[in-house]
């Protein structure tokens, strides 16, 4: 009998067979969406009449996130004049990307690829357009949709 | 999906754009039409006021077109969210196409018009809506 707690002890001190053969393996995987968006710093941009009356213009930013394959679009511009107003031409800039000064036609940029973060100036004008070389007085406005497509 | 768009909302930091994720960009349509479904966020500082639309196939296939409304359902179609949630969406539309066209699935924000008191004087605004599409494919 004096025996029995020298071998329970041994028993519990050698290694166990199970965790000397356990072997563990990590693996982890994921998939990222791919997305794109373009965004305004914010609300209007004013655009403010030149020195010698024929131009507003006004300035504004923007910002491109994209982690894929994207293109660009902006929309036909859409123009409010005063009544009576002399003919004048509107132009919206986003800098280095794409720009439109249509009424009718939308405008892209080129396919982009990869992961981009851009940031750029909006150039935004109304010129005149007639033979008084003058914008008429009154209140002016352009509205145009930016499009960020992630293909 | 919902544990990807956290790195989403990562890659896309300090950009204020609102996003439509889509995981899955192939459909096919069953009885006659498609479901996707897809999440939609923004990170602007304040709650904001989204649209969502779906857009058909444009001049090529990497162009948005016209905005479609014939059988098109959109639930929620127009809704407010804080930044960084993302909102789940159903977008359905019947489909019978004979070839693997393209479709955008598009969320727009339209920035609140302000107007200014000019005192007769020429002056102007130019109001800037941003819109963030992902194009997804219908097969026969």
């Amino acid at each position: 009998m004096r025996i029995l707690p020298t071998l329970i002890a041994a028993a519990l001190a050698a290694p166990t067979p199970l965790l000397a053969a356990t072997s563990t393996d990590i693996e982890a995987k994921g998939s990222a969406a791919t997305f794109c968006n373009i965004s305004s710093d914010g609300g209007p941009i004013s655009m403010v009449l030149s020195a010698n009356g024929d131009k507003l213009s006004g300035e504004g930013s923007y910002s491109l996130v994209s982690n894929g394959n994207a293109k660009v679009t902006l929309s036909a511009v859409n123009q409010t004049s005063p009544n009576g107003a002399g003919a004048s031409t509107p132009s919206i800039v986003l800098a280095d990307l794409v720009s439109n000064n249509s009424s009718s036609a939308a405008a892209a940029s080129n396919n982009s690829g990869g992961a981009i973060r851009k940031q750029g100036a909006i150039n935004t004008s109304i010129t005149e357009n007639n033979s008084a070389k003058l914008l008429s007085a009154g209140d002016y406005a352009l509205k145009a949709t930016a499009t960020c497509t992630s293909l | 999906m919902r544990r990807l768009l956290p790195l989403a909302l990562l890659l896309s930091g300090q950009a204020l754009a609102q996003t439509a994720f889509l995981d899955q960009r192939e459909f096919s349509a069953r009885n006659g039409v498609v479901r996707v479904k897809l999440m939609v966020s923004h990170a602007r500082q304040q709650a904001a006021e989204l649209s969502v639309r779906l857009k058909g196939p444009g001049k090529d296939r990497d162009t948005p077109g016209e905005i479609l409304t014939d059988g098109v359902s959109i639930v929620p179609r127009q809704f407010k969210i804080p930044p960084n949630k993302a909102r789940r969406l159903m977008i359905t539309f019947p489909s019978n196409v004979s070839t693997r066209t393209p479709y955008f699935a598009c969320v727009i924000y339209q920035p609140p018009v302000e107007r200014a008191d000019r005192n007769g004087s020429a002056g102007g605004s130019m109001l800037l809506a941003t819109e963030s599409c992902s194009r997804f494919w219908v097969n026969p």
